[in-house]
């Protein structure tokens, strides 16, 4: 499902047109961004925390030249699910 | 977790004010994305969001696990899980902080040692040589020392063509000046000579073989070497005439004279020769004419002294060539000699070619004297225009930067940073040495510029900041390194 088709589903769910979805959705992702690059936790109830994470600089061995580079730290966003949402996919059948 | 926590509620609210949209169809909104992406997901389905990022259920096989207080083993049953990935937009705007770090290699140290070693190692034969020459020295003040007095004169130009030997492939493919100089210091008679015959003498002196009968030929030269080689053709036949009982003597110890006694054993030996070596060829060809002469005005008997004495030299010079390969003297030669010249940053390389041409032009016409002269001549001075096409880049590189003209400019505010701007600009960021060079006069610290600073962004030319070439990453590197010291330093 890409940006287009959640917007045309969501679209359905709450019967407006797709161009006001689609400007909320684009509102909340800025805000959702700007939090973020804010260094705030984001928490949706029953689907999961979004937050940033700071990956410490790391010396990296070039498998085979042998060379090492020096990997500079960097922040990343990262997602947990909550409980909620474990306990809902657990009812699911694996499909691999 | 200190980190601030924004709720869903507040959530809504930021939502609500930024789309100005009243906070109950915030609320809906909210609840309908996710439930929509919750719904999506539940079918197996990958949901991604413009600017934002994935999201993708993610399999986790049942595993065996302990039970830490019991000791037992669990199984931990399998479950999907809901993996995030953000999309490169989001990574890259809560990475900002750190944008302008970049992976560094460290093994760029290496490199610089093994240029030392090898600078070493090529400083090293030259010292051996510098003390072969020495012993040589020492062995001929000896043989003066013990020689009688009628062989004085003749040790004493054996003593310069010693040293001009062990040192004449440094003169060989190095300039005629170098070659003055040394003659002055090792020997104060040949001095007299002019330039054009002290060409000649070099390359009489290239065999080791011929060298007893070098002082005849020295003391030639000084009368006159043109005439000498204009008459050669008679002299070959007069002097067969003489050599037979002088020839008995030296048979044993020098073999190649006995070559000379025939004219065509000399042409096979030529030949052989040419194997060899390609510049002993004209070498050996002079040094007959020399030998000739020799026999020819002076006085035949040669002691064995002398003899014995010379084929000592012989040992030590051949030690000596067994030590050094010809494209290590190159090498040395030229290494050794750069600081010595005006012209010292230029590649010394290029030379060593022409000389071999010379040599090999030679070879083509044994017999003339001056023939092997002139190229050699040509040869020292052919480099010089080349050497003055330098690598326009490397002018650049190594030239003061000028900057007049300006492809935009920045205000600085917080988070601000010249290396982005250079990566924008220049789509390195390394490059942004440059914008500080040409700002500086507003910015006393790079480190740390005050909010508000307009910075011009020059024009470059597009070779200095030529990704893909190392050498302009290497400058701006030099440069980086230049203006962050200075600042530690200070």
């Amino acid at each position: 499902m890409n940006h287009k088709e959640l917007i045309a589903s969501m679209a359905e769910k709450m019967n407006s047109p797709k161009s006001i979805v689609a400007d909320l959705l684009e509102k909340t992702i800025e805000t959702c961004t700007e939090l973020l690059a804010d260094d705030k936790t984001i928490g949706f109830q029953s689907f999961g925390n979004f937050e940033v994470r700071k990956k410490e600089e790391r010396l990296s061995v070039h498998p085979s030249t042998q060379i090492r580079t020096l990997i500079p730290p960097k922040l990343v966003v990262n997602f947990k699910q909550s409980n909620i949402l474990k306990e809902k996919l657990k009812d699911l059948p694996h499909h691999d | 977790m200190i980190k601030d926590k924004i709720s869903s509620q507040e959530i809504i609210d930021l939502v609500s004010s930024k789309a100005s949209v009243s906070k109950r169809a915030a609320e809906e909104f909210l609840k309908v994305m996710i439930t929509s992406i919750e719904e999506a997901l539940m079918a197996g389905e990958v949901v991604k969001i413009k600017n934002f990022g994935t999201f993708k259920l993610q399999w986790n096989e049942p595993r065996k696990s302990v039970n830490v207080h019991t000791g037992e083993d669990i199984i931990i049953p399998g479950y999907s899980k809901v993996t995030f990935v953000p999309d490169v937009v989001l990574k890259n705007v809560v990475n900002e902080p750190f944008a302008h770090l970049e992976p560094v290699v460290l093994d760029g140290d290496d490199e610089d040692s093994d240029e030392i070693a090898v600078d070493e190692v090529t400083l090293d034969p030259l010292r051996v040589l510098n003390e072969q020459a020495a012993d040589i020295k020492g062995l001929l003040a000896d043989i003066q020392a013990l020689s009688p007095k009628k062989k004085q004169m003749e040790v004493e130009e054996v003593l310069p063509t010693e040293e001009v030997k062990s040192e004449r492939i440094e003169i060989q493919d190095y300039d005629l000046t170098a070659l003055d100089d040394i003659e002055v210091k090792t020997e104060e008679n040949a001095v007299n000579e002019e330039k054009s015959e002290l060409k000649k003498v070099e390359e009489v002196i290239i065999p080791e073989a011929i060298l007893d009968l070098k002082p005849e030929v020295a003391s030639e030269i000084e009368n006159k070497i043109e005439y000498a080689t204009a008459t050669v053709e008679n002299e070959t036949d007069v002097s067969s005439y003489d050599i037979p009982k002088y020839e008995d003597d030296i048979l044993t110890t020098e073999p190649v004279v006995s070559e000379e006694y025939v004219p065509n054993p000399f042409l096979d030996n030529h030949k052989f020769l040419k194997k060899k070596k390609r510049w002993l060829v004209p070498a050996g060809l002079l040094a007959l004419v020399a030998v000739l002469f020799g026999l020819y005005f002076l006085v035949p008997p040669v002691t064995n002294l002398v003899d014995s004495s010379l084929t000592s030299l012989k040992n030590a010079t051949a030690d000596a060539k067994q030590n050094f390969s010809m494209t290590e003297m190159f090498n040395t030669v030229s290494k050794w000699a750069e600081p010595k010249k005006a012209t010292s940053e230029i590649v010394v390389v290029p030379k060593t070619k022409p000389v071999v041409d010379s040599i090999s032009d030679s070879i083509a016409k044994p017999n003339m004297v001056p023939a092997t002269v002139k190229p050699l001549v040509k040869s020292i001075e052919k480099p010089i225009p080349v050497k003055k096409s330098v690598d326009s880049l490397q002018l650049m590189l190594d030239g003061p930067r000028v900057y007049k003209k300006f492809i935009g400019s920045e205000r600085i505010t917080s988070g601000s940073r010249l290396t982005l701007m250079s990566k924008k600009y220049y789509k390195k960021s390394d490059f942004w040495v440059y914008i500080y060079e040409a700002n500086k006069a507003n910015i006393p610290n790079p480190d740390h510029i005050a909010a508000g600073t307009l910075i011009q962004i020059p024009k470059l030319d597009s070779r200095l900041i030529d990704v893909s070439n190392p050498k302009c990453i290497k400058k701006a590197l030099e440069l980086h390194d230049l203006y962050v010291k200075k600042r530690q330093q200070d």
